[in-house]
């Protein structure tokens, strides 16, 4: 990190992030120097390794490379990510594993816990995606959707084998799962295990009760769509995943010999609008939201991602995303 | 106002037609490849985009309507189109080329004689936020004081740096993949000058390591500029940068083997020496940034080449001499006879 501070300067962009593999957050910096722009990136691992700090009931004292961070120079704070850091491995000692992650989850909780307090310190400022908002429980970002006009996938959480056959008659059959919450990633010797989504055989499924568990109906698509939302406008992106129905049949096969087609795409003014008061509703001015084109010409609203990389939109696209998330960062901390 | 939805075809936005004199290219900048169409077939995807196979065959008459069905069928299934009711949902891309380094990429000769400072170099490098840089030897480097010369990068903002080294007959292919490790920055490394067989590597191993080996002796700048498909780069940073710049010379900056600061090493003018100036003083001199924005669509013959706009331009040696505009010297392509002109590129002499 290369700080870039003027002492008698009151504009400055705080940006939160994490340590490496965060191409997003560099190619924003680079566009924050190329205006001379005043910004200090934190990322979380520093709160438990570089920084210094006192957090206050009225104010705090980072410092962090020899720099320190006067809050009341901040005036727009980008919340990208946080922390990158693996508490199960964090305190290592001898002795007994459960004792040891007993610790360990408790520290973890306790650095949430300090987290919390430097962002509450810092809740009056200009938030793009505040980080309130960022955690989100898809059950209901579903419900709030559908409220919104959007279509969203029937879903059902259950935990006994009579439910998923009840749903999958009243979808034809065609049912998937996938997680109620976030993936999450099982590190396995060189690999990991991912939980996709799978699409579901009531036949094959060997018990009456399990642990809690998500259907969704299956939707056949033409193509997936990406659209980043950015404080009312709207990116978005097709990605042919499928080929398109009328073709499907000739050159289904062919064509997996490809990479899927990314291209540039604009939505309906109406699924517009209506993510624009979902995303009013969530209290979310930033995010990604995943949605489907389904062949009956529908389109599907499947989730939003509020610190997803919009590298993969941006570059394919060459909307220029990072240079619009520079700008707007100087623009909200010059206010 | 309600219309029936009409099925047309449709070619992906990274798929871009460019029309030459006498046949076009689909330039397809996802996948980096391309492919070639007739003219007549460009005029169709361009003049009288997304319009129905119905309509296109009320203009160039019914008989041709089962050819251009075939067009649209064979693109789609080579996969560069598709068929759709609602072309309103897929917009262009927009080619406004936009980055956030003053300088993008620069390169640095070495020639025995004066070693340059890299780690002052790279410094000033930085203030642009340069992210690539190339360093060329033409005489023998150690491999010891090269890896040294490196780690100066640790900090940098370069993000990509590509090596051309004469071989040294104490290295072997191991040495070379060794540095290439040490140094993650390095994309890729040509050895010159390699006459023994000491440095055998077999084909699938080169691709891995990105490190290609030649017989012949690099001298000097000379050998640079050389127009071939091979050296295509075929991707949309540089479709775009090129319908308003030079596809070689913009935003590049060069010190050559002797410390003069140039556009490129090749190029006549200097703009003074590292020694005693600074690269910023030297990009602020007016005269630095002349060829930046020569488009191909501005040199003879290049204009007329369908293959414009993902070929890699050279202004330091030209077909005639004293003209800014004349067509690379080391380019064999003729877009009016189709032809390859397969002479070695550094045997052509200019008029």
């Amino acid at each position: 990190m290369r700080p870039n501070f003027h002492h008698y300067n009151t504009e400055m962009i705080l940006i939160l992030s994490q340590n490496g593999l965060e191409p997003t957050t560099n190619e924003v910096i680079d566009w924050l120097d190329y205006f001379n722009a005043n910004y200090i990136r934190i990322n979380g691992d520093d709160i438990l390794q570089n920084a210094r700090y006192s957090i206050g009931m009225e104010n705090m004292i980072i410092r962090l490379e020899g720099v320190d961070i006067h809050i009341d120079e901040i005036n727009a704070v980008w919340f990208r990510r946080w922390t990158s850091t693996n508490f199960s491995e964090y305190l290592d000692f001898e002795g007994d594993s459960r004792l040891k992650q007993g610790i360990n989850e408790y520290l973890k909780t306790e650095y949430q816990g300090a987290s919390r307090a430097f962002f509450s310190l810092l809740q009056n400022k200009f938030w793009l995606t505040d980080v309130r908002k960022s955690r989100m429980e898809k059950y209901n970002v579903l419900k709030l959707a559908s409220s919104c006009g959007l279509y969203v996938p029937d879903t059902l959480i259950c935990n006994n084998k009579d439910a998923i056959k009840n749903f999958s008659a009243l979808h034809n059959g065609k049912i998937i799962t996938k997680p109620i919450s976030e993936v999450t990633l099982f590190p396995i010797d060189n690999s990991s295990f991912v939980p996709y989504t799978t699409q579901i055989e009531v036949g094959e499924i060997n018990y009456e009760r399990f642990h809690p568990l998500q259907i969704q109906e299956a939707i056949e698509k033409q193509y997936e769509i990406r659209a980043f939302f950015i404080l009312g406008n709207i990116y978005s992106m097709a990605i042919f995943s499928q080929d398109d129905e009328k073709t499907k049949q000739d050159f289904r096969c062919y064509n997996t010999e490809f990479p899927n087609r990314h291209v540039p795409y604009k939505l309906p003014r109406e699924i517009e609008q209506n993510i624009t008061s979902l995303m009013g509703l969530i209290g979310l001015n930033c995010g990604s939201i995943d949605l489907i084109k389904a062949t009956d010409d529908r389109y599907i609203f499947l989730e939003i991602n509020p610190v997803g990389q919009f590298g993969m939109t941006s570059h394919p696209c060459n909307y220029n995303l990072e240079k619009e998330v520079a700008e707007l960062l100087i623009h909200e901390d010059k206010r | 106002m309600l219309k029936t939805k009409e099925i047309v075809f449709k070619l992906y936005a990274n798929c871009i037609p460019v029309r030459g004199a006498k046949r076009s290219v689909v330039c397809d900048l996802q996948r980096g490849d391309y492919y070639l169409i007739p003219n007549i077939l460009f005029e169709i995807l361009t003049d009288y985009k997304e319009s129905t196979v119905d309509y296109l065959a009320d203009i160039y008459g019914s008989q041709h309507k089962i050819d251009i069905q075939a067009y649209f069928d064979t693109l789609q299934s080579e996969g560069y189109g598709f068929y759709t009711d609602s072309p309103e949902n897929f917009p262009d891309i927009d080619m406004k080329w936009q980055k956030s380094s003053l300088i993008t990429n620069a390169i640095v000769d070495f020639n025995g004689g004066i070693f340059h400072n890299m780690k002052d170099i790279i410094s000033q490098l930085d203030e642009f936020n340069c992210k690539a840089l190339q360093l060329r030897f033409y005489n023998l480097i150690s491999l010891n004081k090269l890896s040294n010369l490196l780690t100066h990068l640790k900090d940098s903002r370069l993000t990509s740096v590509s090596l051309v080294l004469r071989h040294d007959n104490n290295q072997t292919k191991d040495d070379y993949i060794d540095l290439k490790n040490q140094h993650q920055r390095i994309t890729d490394i040509l050895i010159h000058s390699c006459e023994t067989s000491s440095l055998i590597f077999k084909k699938d191993e080169l691709a891995v390591e990105g490190i290609a080996v030649i017989k012949r002796t690099i001298t000097d700048h000379e050998h640079c500029g050389a127009i071939s498909p091979k050296y295509f780069r075929i991707n949309l940073p540089m479709f775009s940068e090129s319908q308003k710049h030079n596809t070689c010379l913009h935003r590049k900056i060069s010190i050559d083997s002797k410390g003069d600061i140039r556009n490129c090493p090749s190029m006549p003018e200097s703009f003074g020496n590292i020694r005693d100036t600074k690269l910023r003083e030297a990009i602020r001199q007016k005269s630095f940034k002349k060829y930046w924005d020569i488009t191909k669509d501005k040199i003879t013959v290049c204009s007329d080449c369908e293959f414009r706009h993902i070929c890699t331009d050279c202004r330091a040696y030209g077909r005639e001499e004293n003209d800014i505009y004349s067509k690379p010297l080391k380019c064999g392509y003729d877009p009016y006879s189709l032809q390859w002109d397969r002479k070695k590129p550094n045997t052509i002499k200019p008029r």
